[in-house]
């Protein structure tokens, strides 16, 4: 039993941590509609940017706030300089999954290139350890699960409850008659992208920080994962994300607890198949069928 | 049209709903042989879902549709076309990649030298069926004034252009019951009565057709009989001026 | 010549060899039918592994140092049929579980995700295909040629390779330029049309997924007799990528197309980096070949969609009657 509550604990901070990336991910897909795989790279480097700040002597967290930022900044950039342009181009959905695929590998290897293939870490303190019941969890744990649930109320409250918000939603729903309605559909976008950057940032650093030790593809590999939590929960609902993101976050620890470590990945996979091929619009169903790109 | 003719087509208590939305709900009529059958109705009326159910592009809830006798609701739309029953789509589909000859070629009805295997044995005989393939099919384009534009692309030509394209390669087929859903649509002026002179010459011909369309006048040139639809079901079949002076006709296009 | 320059170029001919024969399964499958298989190297990790487990024996003969689920001794050619056979299985495996109705891009990210699956679970269960160490001391087929020395036996593996990229590339002239051919690119081109006519566009797909399949796995399977090796790091999820980028710059649907941009991209850009000013390191070196893979094929899907040897317009030569009467006679090549 001690072990199953200690594997749950485990799975909530993995689940905090899909849970923001998670969201940002099927927010900026639901506004866009491009299935943006290069993601994880820009965790990556938000992972970075906060690591050589960090190093440099800032502070963990106040280093992540500033990652959060270039990650928004980059997001948006990436757009603007390059998704947008080819959107209007003409690339039709898969030659767009090429595209971010493309830039994904491209900032990856670049930034290989840079920094070499060995394991970083961050100069940061674990904390003191709090006991709940059977498991524990560090300040740096908790303070990741409370980043978490501060930034998923967020992000609902703004999508329920602001006009930006509603207009993301409406944009996700149909774009042209969004546009019709006079949304300014340009910077809807835009903003979407930037949250979603914004919680890849939060993502990335929270991520480095809970494994420990981190390479310039970590982001990437653990894109997949993400995927599967978003897929699970209804790609495209932001509530839905976060579900996925516990179930997944969960399960994969408790399996991992109990089974096999090494197919702790697996199991999200498994998972991520079963879903796509039973129900592929997940739980929430929130998938479209083949809708144009919202230019 | 004599009554003796029979129906080629016969639709009973033909239904679809869409999240609880009757787009077709309950629908009844003959296409009888040879006619030029027209179908018509205000936006949302449920005509091109018909057409859908007919070709096997949408599955019915429930109904029968009897093809010479023959089931065909349910049918996938691959074969509800190898039983005879071609259809254009309301935006001219071609193939917009390939040449205009390959865009008819691909209406032959589906033949042996077309399987994986033709392509690796019995290559001499495929090639010998491909060019009288060939030939019919430049002859129709001869006859569809599209001589000149045999090698282009088909993505290439104007919305009309690409209209007579698809009527050709839905005649290529030679079929049982053509379907034409909204064949002006995206024809310029200039093309459309060119399109509406073949379509006459198909129903002097003898084929039997389903034509969906906006344009009531010319519904009312072409089409004997007509079908009126509102809401989802059959408000009358009969000719067109019958249509006009029907009261439940007339409510139907103001309200929908 | 000296022998490693000779081992060099002959490295060199094999890698284009496999790469080309390869590329033109994943043209079959995307270029000419648009059926987006990501999960791709993962047929040409199947070759590999169903070839090596042909032709290396037992596990436990070699003093059971590595571990994998079975293993026998076959001659030369059938572990290589063999690899295509299963690679042929598996592929209608999962193309019947995977070629569904989704949007295209979900349907890119599927096959993806199936690809990552199968390297996880290959690593992770050691008594599969030896984990992530991989399964080596794959025999070569011509080292039993004891008649010919070793330069000779890599030249005739050369030649091998050679003979089957001619054997597999006329194959593909046959298929893409027949009737059949025109009706996987109806499928690309136009789906509901192509069902509107009759032809079932899900049996295409799924004929072309296994026969790609196949191809795939011939090339695992003689890239894997070749290096005499295969793990895991040989075929992560991005491998495939390479082999879009080879379709897209050579040309989509053509065949001499991808065949160029199977040298180039997969030989090529490997080639081109230790050129550049960049130093030594490997691990820059490799870097820098995945970013320049990457840039080239944004900047053809920009510039040049088509690739560059684009598929073919196909020309039927017309009969003598039409041409007197009409247009000036043409002397179109019948393709």
């Amino acid at each position: 039993m001690a072990v199953f509550i200690s594997a749950v604990g485990f799975g909530v901070v993995t689940a905090a941590i899909l849970a923001i990336s998670a969201v940002g991910f099927t927010l900026q897909f639901s506004v866009t509609n491009v299935f943006n795989l290069s993601f994880g790279s820009v965790m990556t480097i938000c992972g970075f940017v906060a690591y050589w700040l960090n190093h440099g002597g800032l502070n963990i967290w106040l280093a992540m706030a500033a990652a959060a930022v270039a990650g928004g900044l980059i997001s948006l950039a990436l757009n603007e300089l390059v998704f947008a342009p080819f959107i209007r181009h003409g690339l039709n959905l898969f030659g767009m999954v090429i595209i971010t695929i493309s830039v994904g590998l491209i900032a990856d290897h670049s930034l290989q290139a840079l920094v070499g293939p060995s394991f970083f870490a961050y100069t940061a303190r674990a904390g003191r350890a709090f006991h709940f019941a059977d498991f524990v969890l560090t300040r740096q744990e908790l303070a990741i699960i409370g980043i978490a649930l501060v930034l998923t109320v967020l992000v609902q409250v703004g999508l329920q409850y602001t006009r930006l918000g509603r207009a993301m939603r409406g944009l996700a729903v149909n774009a042209s008659l969004a546009r019709a309605c006079g949304v300014p559909t340009r910077r809807v976008i835009a903003l979407a992208w930037f949250v979603s950057g914004v919680l890849a940032g939060v993502g990335g650093v929270a991520l480095f920080l809970d494994i420990s030790t981190f390479t310039a593809t970590t982001g990437s590999e653990f894109l997949i994962v993400i995927i599967a939590a978003a897929v699970l929960g209804g790609i495209g609902s932001p509530r839905g994300a976060v579900l996925g993101a516990v179930v997944v976050g969960i399960v994969t620890e408790v399996g991992a607890a109990y089974w096999n470590p090494e197919l702790k990945d697996v199991l999200a996979f498994g998972v991520l198949i079963v879903v796509l091929l039973v129900r592929p619009q997940g739980l929430f169903a929130q998938l479209a069928t083949e809708r144009a790109l919202a230019r | 049209m004599s009554e003796d003719d029979g129906a080629l087509l016969s639709v009973r208590d033909l239904a679809r709903s869409y999240g609880g939305v009757h787009a077709v709900n309950g629908v009844s009529f003959d296409i009888p042989r040879g006619s030029l059958t027209g179908m018509i109705g205000p936006n949302g009326a449920g005509k091109s879902t018909v057409l859908g159910m007919i070709a096997g592009a949408i599955r019915p809830d429930r109904g029968s549709i009897l093809l010479e006798g023959q089931e065909i609701a349910g049918l996938p739309a691959h074969k509800a076309s190898r039983r005879g029953v071609i259809r254009t789509f309301q935006a001219a589909s071609v193939f917009p990649r390939m040449t205009v000859v390959e865009n008819l070629l691909l209406g032959v009805p589906p033949w042996d030298g077309e399987r994986l295997t033709g392509a690796l044995v019995r290559r001499r005989r495929w090639r010998g069926e491909e060019r009288n393939q060939i030939d019919r099919a430049r002859s129709l384009l001869e006859r569809l004034g599209l001589w000149s534009l045999g090698d282009a692309y088909a993505g290439e030509l104007s919305g009309g252009q690409k209209r007579l394209v698809e009527i050709g390669r839905a005649m290529m087929s030679r079929p049982k019951l053509l379907l034409l859903d909204e064949p002006m649509a995206g024809v310029s002026r200039t093309l459309a009565p060119t399109i509406e002179a073949l379509i006459a010459e198909l129903r002097d011909e003898g084929m039997t057709v389903l034509l969906i369309e906006h344009e009531l006048a010319l519904v009312e040139r072409l089409c004997s009989p007509v079908i009126v639809l509102g809401q989802g079901r059959v408000l009358m079949q009969g000719k067109m001026d019958e249509a006009r002076a029907n009261p439940e006709v007339r409510r139907a296009y103001l309200v929908g | 010549m000296s022998a490693a320059t000779q081992y060099y170029i002959a490295t060199i001919c094999v890698y284009v060899g496999v790469n080309v024969i390869g590329a033109w399964g994943l043209d079959l499958q995307f270029g000419v039918t648009g059926v987006l298989n990501f999960a791709f190297i993962l047929f040409q990790a199947v070759g590999a592994y169903t070839a090596a487990m042909l032709s290396l024996g037992p596990a436990s003969a070699s003093g059971g140092f590595q571990q994998y689920l079975f293993g026998v001794h076959l001659p030369f050619p059938l572990p290589i049929i063999g690899a295509m056979l299963v690679g042929a299985a598996l592929s209608a495996v999962v193309g019947l579980i995977t070629l569904r109705r989704l949007r295209s891009d979900y349907q890119a990210m599927v096959m993806l995700v199936v690809s990552v699956v199968a390297t996880v679970v290959a690593q992770s269960v050691i008594g599969l295909v030896n984990g992530d160490a991989g399964l080596s001391l794959i025999p070569n087929p011509v080292m039993g040629l004891t008649a010919f020395t070793r330069q000779q036996q890599t030249w005739l593996f050369v030649a091998l390779c050679a003979a089957l990229m001619v054997i597999v590339g006329a194959f593909m002239y046959a298929l893409v330029y027949s009737p059949y051919g025109r009706v996987l690119r109806g499928t690309r081109e136009n789906e509901p049309a192509i069902e509107a006519m009759g032809r079932s566009a899900a049996r295409a797909r799924l004929q072309v997924f296994v026969i790609g399949g196949a191809l795939g796995a011939l090339s695992g399977a003689l890239l894997a007799e070749f290096i005499g090796a295969w793990a895991p790091s040989e075929w992560l999820y991005p491998e495939t990528f390479v082999f879009f980028t080879a379709v897209i710059v050579g040309g989509r649907g053509s065949i001499s197309g991808v065949a160029l941009g199977a040298a180039l991209v997969g030989v090529g850009i490997q080639q081109a980096v230790q050129y550049m000013p960049i130093g030594s390191n490997p691990v820059v070196l490799a870097s820098m070949e995945w970013v320049i893979t990457g840039l080239l094929t944004m900047t053809f899907l920009w510039f040049r969609p088509q690739g560059l040897l684009p598929e073919q317009r196909r020309r039927f030569a017309r009969r003598r009657e039409r041409e007197a009467r009409a247009l000036p006679r043409e002397q179109a090549v019948s393709r």
